[in-house]
């Protein structure tokens, strides 16, 4: 298998998982006094849109064949392994102090920066070979 | 598979995935909403089968006791 397409792939299931990790390692479901949910909840509703789109970016990297296109797509992946991370950080939208979303939260990180190191060598890769033709 | 294809499918699956998010399928439920059934604690359960017992066996007490009080008066 070449590089690109390992790398592809990777992508996809690495995306697969961010978006079905709150079933995994579920955040809080308890709801505030007003009966409104947690902030924790807002932020992993915007984090499955967020994920959503890694998913069908990566999947484009199995479909795109030109280079330019797949610098593109390893490019936006990068971005959005890096919004991931930051979504829950308290200047953006945050996450409880003292709830299971900070379990959640850490897989997360994880996952999300192993997302963006894959989008890093999908340019990788697609740099050198525009560079080669 | 064409590019063509694959934006089709993908914008299905973005549609499907906005789907998912208003349904919340995507998480767990929320604890004290409305249509969640409560479950009972395990420490309340064990107090209120206590209470129970403690109750049958007072009763039982008494009523051996009545039996006993009018087993001795027909003696």
């Amino acid at each position: 298998m070449k590089k690109s397409k390992l790398l592809s792939w990777i992508a996809v299931f690495i995306s697969l998982f961010l978006l079905i990790l709150p079933r995994l390692v579920p955040i809080c479901d308890g709801l505030t006094k007003t009966g409104s949910p947690m902030t924790c909840h807002y932020t992993y509703q915007a984090e499955f849109i967020i994920t959503l789109l890694a998913v069908i970016v990566s999947a484009a990297l199995l479909v795109l064949r030109t280079n330019e296109a797949r610098l593109l797509a390893g490019f936006i992946i990068i971005l959005l392994g890096i919004s991931s991370i930051l979504l829950p950080q308290p200047w953006a939208i945050g996450i409880c102090e003292n709830g299971s979303c900070l379990k959640t939260t850490f897989f997360l990180t994880i996952g999300a920066a192993l997302l963006a190191v894959t989008g890093a060598g999908v340019v990788w890769t697609a740099w050198g070979s525009s560079k080669d033709s | 598979m064409t590019v063509q294809k694959f934006l089709a499918i993908a914008f299905l699956i973005f549609l499907l995935g906005i789907g998912i998010l208003y349904t919340g399928v995507n998480r767990v439920p929320f604890r004290n909403s409305k249509n969640h059934e409560h479950h009972q604690s395990n420490l309340l359960t064990g107090a209120v089968a206590l209470n129970s017992s403690r109750d049958i066996l007072i009763t039982m007490l008494t009523s051996n006791i009545n039996m006993i009080s009018e087993h001795k008066k027909r003696s």
